[in-house]
């Protein structure tokens, strides 16, 4: 264990290492639930993402403000089972002046135990843009929400939310795999209204090229209808 | 005017003879906020794991909560504010329980709701805490105490999901039934 941690930590650092680029930022988003008849609910979201510092780590890279994107999605939920969800959605992506078209296909097993509750997220998503080629992504993501305080999470008080997700991207015959971790503090304000702010963490390209790092500051607000 | 009265007053009659809707808050506490008496027969059972303690918050009252699990199985124990106890609930299996038994629940359930899951079984003991040590310490169940079984179950009703919470005596007859309203995760699920 103790070999396997400090394996870890090396890669870790060597992964941080002066020729990795990263990108350093904000990246807000509002959702939106409705829960509609026969177990159907609506989401929609729309995030934006801001960057505040970019470079190699070896640079030094000065603050400066630069909006990147934003992501406009709706996703159209059913629930087949009390812990089962499926889930067909479409994105649309504004950036440069160009816009990303995405089609996008869920299905979340979630499970409760005594102050934890965990939620799998096996998800596909094709991404077209105009001049450029598809991106055809397998992702799964594995969600785990801990209550601060008893057994469930109730109106005024905190959780921590910990999200780790793999996304494999193919495009063009090339292949790359991004690993996502996103440490999040939530606070309940009444049953329908949320809010959570943390890192979302995002390595890639780390397989084939230089290791591209990006580090988010998310602030996620949540209201169900 | 005096029929649309009516109307409404049969609605809430009907809804309230349904199943009530289970509401509970749950906070942890330390062990030194527990009531002394509580405190002191918990730590009489010699649990070798750690207990974890909470005020539950009711519609109508507040209790003191005990959690541990000890031989593989999970225990709660309830005590009221002042550390009179309440009960001992255990988590056990379905198999654990007689044949018999799961034959009327089974079938109370069955024509109750058609299909059904079970989420989680507990065996509530109320009584005599005194003879209670025998039941943790060796699982010997005295008759002197009165046993009730806590089932949750997931189901399906009109098209919606829903989970309940039922208390059935030792002889499997219903005792009373409680809804338990489902937290909202899309969160962690979207």
């Amino acid at each position: 264990m103790k070999r396997f941690l400090i394996i870890l930590f090396l890669t870790c650092f060597q992964t941080l290492s002066a020729q990795s680029d990263f990108q350093f930022g904000l990246l807000p988003s509002l959702n939106f639930n409705k829960s509609l008849h026969n177990e159907v609910k609506l989401n929609f979201k729309l995030e934006s993402r801001q960057a505040l510092q970019q470079g190699f780590f070896r640079d030094s890279n000065p603050i400066s403000y630069d909006y990147i994107l934003t992501d406009l999605s709706g996703l159209a939920a059913k629930k087949i089972a009390i812990n089962k969800t499926v889930a067909i959605g479409y994105l649309i992506r504004f950036r440069d002046g160009d816009i990303v078209h995405r089609s996008i296909q869920q299905f979340i097993i979630s499970k409760d135990y005594s102050g934890l509750k965990l939620a799998h997220r096996f998800a596909a998503d094709q991404t077209f843009q105009k001049q450029q080629s598809g991106i055809f992504r397998l992702r799964y993501r594995l969600s785990s929400q801990i209550a601060l305080s008893g057994l469930n999470v109730d109106p005024n008080e905190l959780y921590f939310k910990l999200n780790n997700e793999y996304l494999n991207a193919f495009s063009s015959g090339d292949y790359d795999l991004e690993i996502r971790l996103m440490p999040f503090l939530g606070y309940v304000f009444t049953n329908d209204k949320k809010i959570e702010i943390g890192l979302d963490y995002r390595l890639n390209s780390f397989l084939n090229d230089v290791p591209s790092h990006r580090f988010w500051i998310g602030v996620n607000w949540y209201q169900s209808f | 005017m005096f029929r649309n009265f009516l109307l409404s007053f049969c609605i809430l009659i009907f809804n309230l003879g349904l199943a009530q809707t289970k509401y509970e808050k749950e906070v942890r506490i330390k062990a030194t906020e527990a009531p002394v008496n509580a405190l002191n027969f918990i730590e009489s059972l010699e649990f070798n794991r750690k207990v974890r303690w909470y005020k539950e918050f009711g519609l109508d009252k507040t209790s003191v909560e005990a959690k541990t699990k000890y031989q593989g199985k999970k225990y709660s124990v309830e005590f009221s504010n002042d550390g009179s106890f309440e009960d001992m609930e255990v988590q056990i299996g379905w198999r654990e329980m007689a044949t018999s038994l799961q034959n009327k629940i089974d079938e109370y359930l069955r024509n109750k709701y058609g299909s059904y899951k079970i989420e989680k079984i507990q065996i509530q003991f109320i009584g005599d805490l005194n003879v209670l040590r025998p039941i943790v310490k060796e699982w010997q169940l005295s008759e002197s105490l009165n046993i009730n079984y806590e089932l949750v179950i997931n189901t399906k009703i009109e098209k919606s999901f829903k989970r309940f919470e039922l208390l059935f005596s030792e002889d499997g007859e219903m005792l009373s039934t409680s809804e338990i309203v489902l937290k909202n995760r899309d969160n962690i699920e979207f």
